[in-house]
């Protein structure tokens, strides 16, 4: 740190024989590190966020409630409850949006992979470059004040802030730069032994792998949490953990004897209860070198829920003619690689835990064959046949189609044109062709997996001032102008949600 | 006191006779040359159209004002050069052939007048003919895009097409000429920016400079040859030594056609000392040196390094060594304005400032669209999943990249970048001054970005032009 102050006044000093001058850049000190009152006259705080990936409220409020004593005593003391998620409930755009207060519509990001533009070139990751509102760091960092952050989902590229931060789980190793300042990246990989980013190939039948790698990883998390709460200036600490995710889609099966997958006896049977087990004594590590005036939040981002299957969505679309191929694949073909008659296809669509279907527009896709006058008529229509979709057996499925422009204030970017949650999000759409097993799979086209994502995540809120007791109706909008107001920042202009309190 | 400002889409100053090339391409640059300053060593901020343009026209970085997706407009709060001067009571106008640095991204911000010109054939046409074309053209690009061999052959006939229409840039620079002859005989200061791209891909010079770079062997060749770029950096398209030599000499004839038509914006301008006038490149072009083509993917010198000449009534003919970058020019023509370069911060200087100190020299690449290599459908383009960012300090050049490959290069003593010194024992020290000097840039930066870039929506002409430029693969 002192290295970096150095460093600065002298760049400071070439930029101050400038035209323009450094100085009034430069000169931005002075502001003191703890503002003496925030919003609604609540002295401003520290804050530690502690996010958990795939948090889910069945799980961390009543299931496995008693394994986790440290958490159940926060809770006490806490306003908590479920968090509803962003639509859709996907790690990238909700966590963008819990640490903006802004949709995905309006972050332009419907998933981890985005259309960067209406051709057919196919899909892009959505990274931190792709954020153009402040995060609640941004504006703390603006007011003079310090951050952490560890794994903070959307943040890979790292971006300079105020403070520290080590990227997300969509870096793509540690030889990338990880870490703001880049130095600190020597630190990590000292305290942690060699930093984990993420559980690689977590959809694996090496199960006994995966269990290791997600017990491993969460301890360091909360290893270097602890090591970086402890050295270093903040007000706003936040560490998210992929643990949870990674478990519940590697292991949902094993342990829940409503999956499909669940075999009584197997042996990861308690696996799921033994990491919470181990997750709520990594907690009260972390808490107890917190100190006393900090403001905890613990969230997640959505939650989860039983995977029952997947329905092969472009299938569907060829069957009812909507999505015309130039020739059959001659195997299992994700969507990208397939050889698509783009002049005789009105729609096609993206696999994932929910599908995203496109319809190829005149004058928007480049071969697009559905004139825009007849846009809402045809989208309706593939809406409302996937709507009355059957599951295996003949019963409903239970599909829900969400469109856009309902869903948020304002859409930006290539967004999909419907959105859809396969049995309410109990079935995962598969996007690949030429898996020849008709419309219905239990297999994953992407490895086995045994959760799929819910809406409904959770808050746990405990702080001096804040009220305590479970509360209905909190929404991932509401947590970004939360936290401010708890760090003595003003909401930010275009900013959704409410101050809880 | 009024200003023209040429900007030469992709040409190199390694190609350019005042910068020591000797094959005779650009004579009327070489003349403007010997009134005007000739900066060696200048460095664009971006190196492709979009965010280069838009660092010359707002005096940011690419991380600061975001366009370096071609989905991202002008941010609604960014002023841009033309404006300050236009609401300082100037005439502006702009004239451009190239949709990057156009309307579609709301770089046209400013310009009182501003005047397209899409060198596809078909793309401007109105009627049955362009509308049959515009139909036919994609579902044939679609069809041949999953083969190398009918990619080449489609690339092959935009060539020919384009060089038997002569593109636009004739008609783009007759039209910049009699404005600027129109608005010198007003008492009022004008601002004219000419955006010339004759040498972007597809070349197709007209006809005589192409025989004055190309035997007929020569030509013969380079018609038949495959000019994919992406084609060349996916594997595809294995471009040898002799092939690359023919690509450099057509290049090199749409260089000494941009010159031609510079000609004619050159004596419209006339030679009165009160008009300022500037030419630079928005970037250069990689010809297959580090085994890269196009303009994507690098921060090299290929790309980074760009032409920059001034004739300023206050600046002595000659030649200036001090390392300067293209986003100076915004500084410098609001301070000859007699304007305050105003609210806001960039690190650009002006370009009269006679001090050598200057803390460092930035070459971004952010952002990179693996979308170009969909259609190769084997072909991993991981490595090219990288941002860059080059810094320049003191006669050394270190690169950044995002995937933690760092480059050293000591530019003075090797320009071709060839021996990365990042690895060797007297990298060390440097390399960890640059590191430091990087950090501190970047949250100089981030404390000024400019933020929320607007969407972009695609007219059908723009998007058929684009693709012609070899962009949406």
């Amino acid at each position: 740190m002192e290295r970096r102050y150095r460093a600065r006044r002298r760049l400071g000093s070439c930029c101050s024989g400038t035209a323009r001058g450094g100085r009034a850049i430069l000169g931005s000190g002075g502001v003191p590190t703890t503002a003496t009152t925030g919003t609604r006259g609540r002295r401003a705080r520290r804050v530690a966020l502690i996010g958990l990936d795939c948090g889910t409220p069945e799980l961390l409020f009543e299931r496995y409630a008693d394994d986790m004593p440290t958490l159940g005593r926060l809770r006490r003391q806490a306003l908590w409850g479920s968090l509803e998620s962003t639509a859709p409930p996907l790690s990238i755009p909700a966590w963008l949006s819990m640490l903006t207060g802004r949709t995905p519509g309006e972050l332009g990001v419907y998933g981890f992979r985005n259309r960067t533009d209406h051709g057919y070139g196919g899909l892009a990751f959505a990274t931190s470059r792709w954020v153009r509102v402040p995060r609640v760091w941004d504006l703390l960092g603006q007011a003079g004040r310090d951050s952490v952050l560890i794994g903070v989902p959307g943040t890979y590229p790292p971006s300079p802030l105020r403070g520290s931060m080590v990227t997300c789980f969509m870096t793509p190793s540690t030889d990338a730069q990880f870490t703001f300042p880049a130095d600190l990246r020597e630190e990590v990989q000292r305290v942690t032994g060699g930093y984990t980013i993420d559980v690689a190939g977590f959809r694996s039948e090496d199960k006994a792998r995966v269990a290791q790698q997600i017990f491993d990883m969460t301890e360091q998390r909360f290893a270097l949490a602890r090591h970086l709460a402890t050295t270093r200036p903040w007000d706003f600490l936040a560490v998210a953990d992929m643990g949870p995710d990674r478990l519940h889609h590697g292991f949902w099966g094993a342990c829940d004897p409503g999956h499909p997958r669940y075999r009584p006896g197997n042996a990861y049977e308690h696996v799921v209860r033994d990491y919470y087990r181990a997750l709520d004594r990594h907690l009260a590590g972390l808490l107890e070198v917190l100190p006393d005036d900090t403001t905890v939040a613990i969230a997640s981002d959505h939650g989860a829920r039983p995977m029952l299957g997947g329905f092969c969505l472009n299938e569907w679309l060829v069957r009812e003619g909507l999505l015309v191929l130039a020739e059959p694949p001659a195997g299992p073909t994700p969507i990208g690689k397939a050889a698509i008659d783009w002049s005789r296809t009105t729609a096609w669509g993206d696999g994932g835990f929910y599908g995203r279907l496109f319809l190829n527009v005149e004058g928007r896709e480049p071969l697009g064959t559905v004139p825009r006058r007849d846009y809402e008529s045809v989208r309706e229509h593939i809406a409302s046949r996937i709507e009355r979709l059957p599951d295996p057996v003949g019963r409903p499925l239970g599909n829900r189609v969400l469109r856009p422009g309902e869903l948020y204030p304002e859409v930006r970017g290539a967004a999909p044109d419907l959105i859809v949650y396969f049995g309410d999000l109990r079935w995962r759409a598969v996007g690949s062709l030429g898996l020849g097993h008709g419309l219905y799979t239990s297999e994953n086209d992407t490895g086995p997996d045994d959760a799929n994502h819910s809406e409904q995540g959770v808050l746990v809120l405990a702080g001096e001032g804040l009220s305590h007791g479970r509360q209905e109706g909190l929404s991932i909008y509401d947590v970004a102008p939360t936290l401010q107001a708890l760090l003595g920042l003003p909401a930010a202009a275009g900013q959704r949600g409410r101050v809880l309190g | 006191m009024s200003v023209v400002l040429v900007v030469l889409d992709c040409v190199r100053p390694d190609h350019v006779g005042c910068y020591g090339y000797q094959r005779g391409t650009t004579p009327n640059l070489d003349a403007f040359a010997a009134t005007a300053t000739r900066f060696d060593n200048a460095i664009t901020a971006g190196v492709w159209t979009l965010p280069s343009m838009a660092s010359m026209m707002t005096g940011l970085y690419p991380s600061q004002h975001c366009l370096n997706r071609a989905d991202r407009a002008l941010g609604r709060d960014l002023v841009t050069l033309p404006q300050r001067l236009a609401e300082a009571g100037w005439r502006t106008a702009g004239f451009t052939a190239n949709p990057h640095g156009g309307r579609t991204f709301q770089l046209d911000r400013g310009f009182q007048e501003f005047h397209e010109f899409w060198g596809v054939p078909g793309a401007d046409h109105g009627g049955l003919l362009g509308r049959g074309y515009r139909w036919v053209r994609p579902r044939l690009r679609d069809a041949v895009k999953r083969s190398q061999a009918l990619t080449a052959t489609a690339i092959r006939l935009q060539r020919r097409r384009a060089e038997a229409s002569g593109g636009s840039g004739s008609r783009l620079a007759d039209a910049a000429a009699a404005w600027i002859r129109r608005a010198r005989g007003d008492q009022r200061p004008f601002f004219a920016l000419v955006h010339l791209m004759e040498s972007h891909v597809p070349y197709a010079p007209a006809r005589e400079h192409l025989q004055r770079f190309l035997d007929e062997a020569g030509r013969r060749r380079v018609a038949k040859l495959d000019h994919d770029g992406m084609g060349y950096l996916a594997g595809a398209n294995p471009l040898g030594g002799d092939d690359l030599a023919l690509i450099g000499s057509l290049y090199d004839a749409t260089i000494s056609y941009g010159d031609e038509l510079l000609g004619r914006v050159l004596d419209a301008a006339g030679d009165d000392p009160d008009t300022l006038v500037a030419i630079t490149a928005d970037h250069g072009q990689q010809l297959g040196e580090h085994r890269m083509m196009g303009h994507f993917f690098s921060v090299y010198d290929t790309l980074a390094r760009v032409p920059l000449l001034l004739r300023h009534p206050e600046l002595p003919a000659g030649v200036v060594q001090r390392p300067v970058q293209s986003v100076d020019l915004h500084p410098t023509v609001l301070e000859t304005a007699g304007l305050d370069p105003g609210p806001g911060w960039s690190c650009a200087v002006s370009l009269r400032a006679r001090s050598d100190h200057r803390p460092v020299l930035v070459t971004e690449y952010l952002e990179p669209d693996l979308t170009r290599f969909a259609r190769f459908r084997d072909f991993d383009p991981a490595p090219f999943d990288r941002e860059l960012r080059a810094l320049r300090h003191d006669g050394w050049k270190y690169i950044w990249s995002s995937d933690g490959r760092e480059e050293l290069y000591d530019v003075t003593g090797d320009p071709g970048e060839t021996r990365d010194l990042a690895g060797a024992a007297d990298g060390g020290e440097r390399l960890r001054d640059f590191r430091l000097l990087h950090e501190e840039w970047q949250v100089e930066m981030q404390r000024h970005a400019a933020g929320d870039a607007a969407d972009v929506a695609l007219e059908a002409d723009v998007a058929a032009t684009l693709r012609a430029l070899g962009y949406f693969d």
